[in-house]
């Protein structure tokens, strides 16, 4: 059952991860590679997730935007970002990622390395690629990553996400 | 060859059956308390609540389409169907819309249901995924340069790309508006204009009524027909009768009222203009003055002033015959021009505008003369300055007159208006729309508007509303390529379809059928005539005119006061009714708590009064056996 949310939870949140830029109060990233997997579950538990791999280009923009797309008035309010940009954390969580995205798409073949974005609640719910070509469904060719492509990647988490039995609570 | 193209795409247009066209409005039922929302349905009777709001929603996509069509532009053309494609997604915004200006305009976000989220990520998905899908488009948003320009965007995301659409909308727009050089300053005989316009009609005739955002009539008087209804003081019954009469008596004199005023303006209008003395004043001082002037060398120069203003006097005569010609005008179009608006008010300000401007110009001329002139006469005086100043006064009166006359003219308007006011009513209107019915260009109507019954006016079961829409080509019918196009027509028929009550009297035959277990009942016959007061609840039906016009049930509690026993002292009866075909017919079961007999009793609502019934003495006057 969906924890009940209070009105002044997320304000006194506490934070577990570190936020990369104080600014971008929606932007987490783990604590180092020894607790990476119990932090990363617990996050996932938590939170509507965006999760960026890696670093790339125009980072600065694009995390803007998606911390935007968390605070904006339309956002639920667990919608976070968990950017994993360090290398050897990405390897620590590597396995456990593609277990889930075999789980979340079982008749595609993913490609971790391809992957630069995940939409996570905590199951896999949409999939941004680094190079969108190389994936096999011609409907992926537009998702690369873009401000665009992560409203659309929060749209399908928050769709996805089960019912609450009273539907009163968030 | 390109002519011949839009040519044939014009006849093809025209010959598609209006009913084989998109559907431009949606007409959707809103109780005023919101208990009742729901979409008239095309193919039914559009039946709705006397009190009810008709929301009137506009399908812009569709509309706007219609209309660059009616402009003559094909309808392959791609910067059409971009528009068309843009229109389709915009479709999405307005439920967008209402979602971040009501679920989620509150900041405490406690408030807002998972199922609110969920509804809102489903809706936006819907327009994301019909973008991506849309190759030129997302090319166009998922971009580098768009991400940085969403973040200086004041708003959440969902907006910016509304914001973004509607914006691309709007260059296309104006460039299939550019092509056609319609800029939307000037009256182009190419501009189409979209009208929406509704009339409440009945037997009484018709009227315009006002629809929200898309005309300015003012609200009529907020009346609403009252959910338990007494029957109907002397006053009100006197009041009903009054109006009717003068009704009838409006329709039957229309014509001869109009006519007695035509005559009137007739009689009047060779009177009514006191300019044409001094317009006589006027032209013989020029004369006089010219004449004299143009004699001697030394005052050849003011004579040339009169010459240079000769056209200017000239138009005296045209102004003077214009405007007798635009008051007839406004005669011949009585009483339909007034009761529209047209008052021709604008033409006549224009008149003396234009006497003014010349007045000044030869006022000018003058002036100029006196100061730099040098023919001086050998007194030393201004050679010719007293003949120009005594036209100069003769012009001066003439245009003081005319304004006179003008003010006269309009006063007389105003005051035939305010005569018209009552009998605007009842006028039967010829389903016209007035020049308070507004006029609107692509991509700048509303997407609602709505009739607020409760504010119509008089109204009554049974009237009916006219929604009449159009595609109008020139803003003017003496544009000469003025053109009218029926797009939308739909009758909305008003019924009392919410629970109301109503009390009646009514005579009823009553039958004390347990005579065997009742010997008091001493009745020869098997019914009695009795009065019954009924108060009974009552309902419409939005799905059967026939329902509403001639069943209309109604169940409720009936009053009797039979004499069962025939001792000249009625009993006291209340019971159970229903009655049927609109009241005419009632039957019920009842109690005679003086005799403790039960009685059925049918009843006809017959058009004479219960007090004027036969008393029990004489009530061998029965039915039956």
């Amino acid at each position: 059952m969906a924890k009940a949310l209070t009105k002044n939870h997320f304000e006194n949140m506490p934070t577990t991860f570190p936020i990369p830029i104080p600014s971008l109060t929606r932007v987490h990233t783990l604590n180092g590679m020894e607790t990476a997997i119990e932090d990363f579950d617990a996050f996932l538990e938590e939170h509507i997730t965006l999760l960026l791999l890696g670093r790339f280009e125009d980072s600065t923009i694009l995390l803007e935007g998606a911390n935007k797309l968390c605070t904006q008035e339309t956002a639920h309010p667990k919608q976070r970002i968990l950017w994993v940009n360090k290398l050897e954390e990405l390897f620590t969580l590597k396995t456990k990622i593609e277990d889930a995205l075999k789980e979340g798409f079982p008749e595609k073949e993913i490609t971790f390395e391809n992957v630069r974005a995940i939409a996570m609640m905590p199951k896999v719910a949409y999939v941004i690629y680094v190079d969108p070509s190389l994936s096999p469904d011609p409907k992926d060719k537009r998702k690369k990553i873009s401000i665009f492509q992560m409203q659309r990647a929060f749209n399908a988490a928050i769709k996805a996400l089960p019912p609450t039995p009273t539907e009163e609570e968030i | 060859m390109n002519r011949l193209l839009l040519l044939l795409c014009c006849v093809c247009w025209y010959c598609l059956p209006v009913t084989a066209q998109a559907q431009f409005l949606t007409l959707v039922e809103e109780s005023t308390t919101g208990k009742h929302l729901d979409t008239i349905a095309t193919d039914k009777n559009a039946i709705v609540d006397i009190n009810s709001r008709i929301r009137i929603k506009i399908d812009a996509a569709a509309l706007e389409d219609e209309m660059f069509r009616f402009q003559g532009i094909a309808a392959q053309d791609s910067r059409l169907l971009r528009l068309k494609k843009l229109n389709q997604l915009l479709r999405h915004q307005n439920a967008i819309l209402e979602m971040l200006n009501t679920t989620f305009s509150d900041a405490d976000k406690t408030k807002i249901a998972l199922r609110d989220y969920k509804k809102f990520a489903t809706l936006l998905d819907d327009l994301m995924e019909e973008i991506e899908n849309d190759d030129e488009l997302i090319e166009l948003i998922d971009t580098p340069e768009m991400d940085a320009k969403s973040l200086e965007f004041d708003g959440p995301y969902p907006l910016f790309l509304i914001d973004f659409l509607e914006q691309e909308a709007q260059v296309v727009r104006e460039s299939l508006l550019a092509d056609l050089g319609a800029d939307g300053q000037i009256d182009s005989s190419l501009i189409v204009y979209f009208r929406l316009g509704a009339f409440i009609k009945n037997k009484s005739g018709g009227r315009p009524i006002h629809i929200e955002n898309f005309d300015d009539y003012v609200m009529d008087e907020y009346f609403e027909i009252e959910r338990f209804g007494t029957p109907l003081g002397d006053d009100e019954k006197i009041e009903i009768a009054r109006n009717k009469s003068l009704n009838d008596s409006i329709q039957i004199n229309n014509l001869q009222l109009g006519g007695h005023f035509k005559e009137l303006v007739r009689l009047e209008v060779t009177e009514l203009f006191p300019s044409d003395s001094s317009r006589i004043n006027l032209r013989r001082a020029y004369k006089r003055a010219l004449s004299t002037l143009s004699v001697q060398r030394l005052t050849k120069p003011a004579a040339q002033i009169l010459l240079n203003n000769e056209l200017s006097l000239e138009q005296v005569n045209r102004l003077y015959n214009f405007s007798v010609s635009t008051y007839e005008t406004v005669v011949q179009g009585f009483p339909d021009d007034l009761l529209q608006g047209n008052t021709f008010t604008d033409n006549l300000d224009e008149l003396v505008n234009l006497a003014l401007g010349s007045y000044k110009n030869y006022a000018d001329d003058v002036s100029l003369y006196a100061t730099t002139t040098n023919s001086f006469l050998p007194d030393g005086n201004i050679a010719g300055l007293p003949e120009l100043t005594l036209v100069e006064n003769n012009y001066a009166g003439y245009v003081d007159s005319l304004e006179t006359d003008i003010e006269n003219i309009k006063n007389i308007f105003d005051r035939v208006l305010e005569l018209l006011q009552p009998f605007k009513k009842s006028y039967l209107e010829n389903e016209e729309f007035t020049e308070q019915v507004r006029r609107f260009m692509v991509g700048n109507m509303p997407a609602e508007g709505f009739i607020e019954l409760k504010s119509v006016g008089e109204r009554k079961a049974g009237d009916e509303i006219l929604i009449k829409a159009v595609l109008e080509r020139g803003a003017s019918k003496n544009n000469p390529n003025y053109e009218s196009r029926e797009i939308y027509r739909r009758y909305v028929h008003l019924a009392r379809v919410s629970p109301y009550f109503r009390m009646s009297g009514s005579l009823v035959l009553a039958n004390p059928y347990a005579r065997a277990k009742s010997p008091q009942v001493a009745l020869a016959n098997k019914f009695q005539f009795a009065p019954t007061y009924g108060i009974f609840m009552k309902w419409g039906s939005r799905k059967s005119k026939f329902y509403n016009d001639f069943i209309n049930l109604g169940v409720g509690m009936g009053f009797t006061s039979p004499d069962f026993d025939l001792d000249g002292t009625p009993e006291f009866g209340a019971g159970l009714m229903i009655t049927g075909l609109r009241d005419i017919l009632s039957v019920g079961w009842g109690w005679n708590f003086g005799l403790d007999t039960p009685y059925s009793f049918i009843g006809f609502n017959l058009p004479f009064t219960v007090g004027a019934l036969p008393n029990s003495a004489t009530s061998s006057n029965v039915f039956g056996n």
